[in-house]
């Protein structure tokens, strides 16, 4: 059956390297210019713990791991009852799995029975060929066979994977691989999906946290500080490797809040500054998030969320820290809050997120997750020329007229925007401070002078309420019914209601990217003549229903989605969800 | 002899201290005022950052780009600055509880990163701020207001603790002796790398009446006229060991200048350069457009 899209999922144990299978999957997918992304997940083990991977492929872009799979490959079904929740298989799924029920370990899972199961002897086949190990590549030929995907690619693909282990480790797996694509040739039937595609120019293959560390430094960020803490660590680690490439600097700092207190002082300084971290993470760098919003200071921190609260689940994603994004922090420090969902979005919200810092000198967060952070895209690369979209943004310094007449760092002004003079500046020295100060920068205990401070620090963000283009809205304009959702969500979600549209439901989807300042003029356009509304998230207290609850007038009927994270919305689980609450 | 641009006075700020008269820490900022005129360091390229405490009002008495962050943070917000702004003098200051209690965690890595800082910790064995609470260097049998029956832990020995770590110049002062101090501060701003400076710094509210100025002038007794070795890191250790129970003032260990952090960035920096620089807005292209 020629499709336009498929997904596969494949479960092993570490050493089988489905995670690695996964990536050759999007590299050959990418060199024939197809779109894909995967998710991978893992057991809590440090190392050698089961690991699954989902990959999605399709011709145009794609935004969600799917629903159902197309293709399981399971090499035992004791790993697969670790993930069967993640691992659901669709109707006319095809289910490839060992056929040595020693190997095997269990039997085929009576739930699967129904679907197309097709026992292969995958470890005896690999023995035959002198491939024990590349078990994983097997299944890959297999794969790559019946879903009719290019067998060249998969094999340069194979080739770069194990470039660096040698001659006879790359031989060993082109064998394992064609192994299996000829044995997928003998049993191909008809019924079983296969990507109907023409191969186009090859696309970019990236991990939703290099993506956003290689965003980092497109928009020019000069320190990065951070501290190991997962689903975040990658963006901290590719730039190591790339920051002092382009002339940056990084800092492993020993905690959570030495590494935010190295982005204030870098941004004092006079630096564009950013910071990764996760959930508990956040917390820890609370205070000083509050006192680069006193002190003014333009700074870019990534929340890449887990499952929480406390350590909740570190290795898988959630979208519950919107409270602490948006309010966290003692006193009145609002802050801008923006919130990709998926690679390409991530990486413009990297660009927003130093636009919002640099031109309104305040700390912005993006909120991320584990699911973005650890997914790969195979996508379009970003036309970085287009200055629109991926704008390089600096804080408004002072002129030498300013400097010479008696520098005014806090200066009331009537957009609230002062300017910000940068270390080693002459006549540009100043008292920064948390303690709360007038204009100068001295220190001031008058109830009054705080007010107008804490006036010129709220009132300066709110222009960032007008930017509508940071409110997404898709389907039927004058619909009456209407879903919410954000974050990684939107993927699945727009699936699903694209699917609803299909069966003839006028549906519109509104997706703020924007979420702090709320962006109430383009939300409230987006739900005019809504008289029935749906909020998705993932996350158990419906935290962005309650939030629009405080700033928006709803429709009168709204129907909270919500459920906690750990495994993403599947599109047709939302369906089912839409149908049960705002379809009933 | 270099002409002398900046007397003390450009170094002097328009704020008056809110320090209680013949607070120790008033003798510290005069030495600070001293030292960098001896040192001829145009305030314009001098950090000063500091934490929360009564000593760490210290950044607004001066005319470098001063911040008085938050409690125990001078040190990462110092950093920060030493890192984005290389060329420009970083000094760091603040209390003995904003640096060896809520911000002891970042005193070991910052002697690790020997990153060129000059930290000043007035040290004066108690919360003066918060009106007389034990801290870290309360001495033994104290009697402050959270330990009315004494203190029930051991002080922190800050000399022991920077020279545990490794750090690189490490010295003792008081400000009963100004001239030795501000020469103290002068040294560890010129010394390359971390220098680390405790001041004992007198609390005249509520301090112990034998930590007084005039007490300590009769208790402190010299490194130098003791013909004291600071390269000799064994014998740096014997007189650190003697925190709290002898007053030696002076430096107590200073090494050879080696590599600094923002050095060695600088280093490691070129050699990624050498290896492979590309424009920024390449990035995406170079590294995951497949081939």
């Amino acid at each position: 059956m020629k499709v336009k899209t498929l997904t596969v999922g494949m479960v092993g144990s570490g050493g089988d390297g489905v995670v690695a299978s996964g990536d050759m999957v999007l590299g050959a997918v990418a060199q024939e210019g197809l779109y894909a992304l995967s998710l991978k997940s893992f057991g809590p083990q440090i190392r050698g713990g089961e690991s699954s991977v989902r990959v999605r492929i399709a011709t145009t872009p794609v935004e969600n791991t799917g629903s159902g799979l197309d293709y399981l490959i399971v090499l035992n079904w004791r790993d697969y009852h670790r993930f069967k929740g993640e691992l659901n298989v669709a109707p006319g799924g095809v289910i490839i799995c060992e056929a040595d029920p020693k190997v095997a370990i269990e039997p085929v899972p009576d739930k699967l029975r129904a679907g197309a199961v097709v026992p292969i002897e995958i470890q005896k086949l690999a023995e035959q060929v002198g491939a024990k190990r590349a078990k994983n590549v097997l299944t890959l030929g297999i794969f790559s066979g019946l879903a009719k995907l290019s067998k060249e690619r998969f094999l340069k693909s194979i080739a770069k994977r194990f470039a660096k282990k040698g001659e006879e480790i790359i031989e060993m797996n082109r064998k394992a691989f064609l192994a299996g694509y000829e044995t997928a040739e003998s049993i191909r039937k008809a019924e079983w999906p296969e990507l109907d595609y023409t191969p186009t120019t090859p696309k970019m293959l990236v991990d939703g946290n290099y993506a956003m560390a290689a965003a980092a430094i497109a928009a020019g960020v000069d320190v990065f500080a951070g501290y190991p803490i997962t689903p975040s660590t990658e963006v901290m680690q590719w730039l190591t490797e790339h920051l002092p490439k382009v002339g940056g600097r990084v800092i492993q700092a020993e905690d959570e809040i030495a590494a935010m207190g190295v982005v204030c002082g870098a941004s004092f300084a006079g630096a564009k500054a950013m910071t990764t971290t996760s959930g508990p993470g956040l917390s820890l760098k609370t205070e000083l998030i509050g006192m680069a919003s006193i002190a003014e200071l333009p700074c870019v921190i990534i929340d890449v969320q887990r499952g929480g609260p406390s350590t909740g689940i570190p290795t898988k994603g959630e979208q519950s820290d919107l409270n602490a994004a948006i309010y966290s922090a003692h006193g009145d420090a609002p802050r801008p809050v923006i919130s990709p969902y998926n690679v390409t979005s991530a990486i413009e919200s990297v660009f927003t997120a130093f636009e919002l810092a640099e031109t309104y000198q305040t700390p912005v967060i993006i909120l991320s997750d584990g699911f973005i952070g650890q997914g790969k895209q195979v996508c379009d690369l970003p036309d970085l020329s287009d200055k629109k979209r991926y704008p390089i943004s600096y804080r408004r310094v002072p002129t030498d007229e300013e400097l010479k007449q008696g520098y005014v760092r806090f200066k009331l002004t009537e957009s609230g925007i002062s300017p910000m003079s940068t270390v080693g500046m002459e006549g540009g020295n100043y008292l920064a401070s948390g303690i709360t100060h007038d204009e100068v920068g001295k220190p001031n205990s008058d109830a009054g002078v705080h007010h107008v401070m804490n006036r010129k620090r709220i009132e300066k963000l709110q222009p960032i309420r007008k930017r509508s283009d940071l409110v997404l809205t898709f389907g039927d304009a004058d619909a009456k019914e209407a879903v919410l959702t954000w974050g990684y969500s939107t993927g699945a979600v727009r699936e699903a209601v694209d699917k609803l549209r299909g069966e003839g439901k006028k549906l519109k989807l509104i997706v703020p990217i924007l979420l702090a300042p709320m962006p109430t003029e383009a939300l409230a356009k987006a739900l005019a003549g809504v008289e029935r509304l749906a909020v998705v998230e993932l996350n158990y207290q419906g935290q962005m229903h309650r939030y629009l609850r405080t700033e928006l007038d709803l429709p009168k009927k709204v129907f909270p989605i919500n459920r906690s994270g750990g495994a993403v919305w599947q599109p047709d689980e939302v369906v089912v969800r839409l149908k049960e609450t705002m379809y009933a | 002899m270099t002409e002398i641009k900046f007397d003390k006075k450009a170094y002097q700020s328009e704020l008056k201290p809110i320090w209680c008269p013949g607070c120790g820490d008033f003798g510290v900022l005069n030495a600070i005022y001293q030292a960098l005129a001896a040192v001829q360091i145009p305030p314009h390229k001098l950090a000063f950052l500091s934490g929360i405490g009564c000593s760490s009002r210290i950044p607004g008495y001066t005319t470098a780009y001063g911040f008085n962050s938050v409690h125990g943070r001078s040190l990462p917000m110092a950093t920060g600055v030493k890192v984005a702004k290389p060329e420009i003098t970083v000094l760091a200051a603040g209390g003995d509880g904003d640096g060896f209690s809520i911000g002891g965690g970042h005193v070991g890595h910052v002697v690790r990163r020997n990153i060129d800082i000059t930290y000043v910790v007035m040290d004066n064995h108690i919360y003066g701020l918060t009106k007389g609470q034990a801290s870290p260097t309360t001495q033994p049998g104290t009697k402050s207001v959270t330990t009315p029956y004494g203190i029930s832990e051991r002080p922190v020995n800050p000399l022991l603790h920077v020279l545990a770590f490794g750090a690189g110049f490490v010295a003792m002062g008081g400000t009963h002796d100004l001239k030795q101090l501000a020469s103290l501060i002068e040294a560890g701003i010129r010394h390359k790398g971390f220098a680390f400076i405790d001041v004992f710094s007198p609390c005249v509210t509520y301090g112990r009446e034998e930590d007084m100025a005039k007490e300590l002038r009769s208790r402190a007794r010299s490194l130098d006229e003791a013909g004291h070795d600071r390269h000799n890191k064994l014998e740096a250790y014997r007189i650190a060991e003697l925190y709290g129970k002898e007053f030696w003032t002076g430096i107590v260990y200073e090494e050879e200048p080696r590599e600094t952090q923002t050095e060695l960035l600088e280093r490691l920096s070129k050699t990624a350069q050498a290896a492979g620089a590309y424009p920024r807005d390449e990035v995406f292209k170079r590294n995951f457009l497949v081939a």
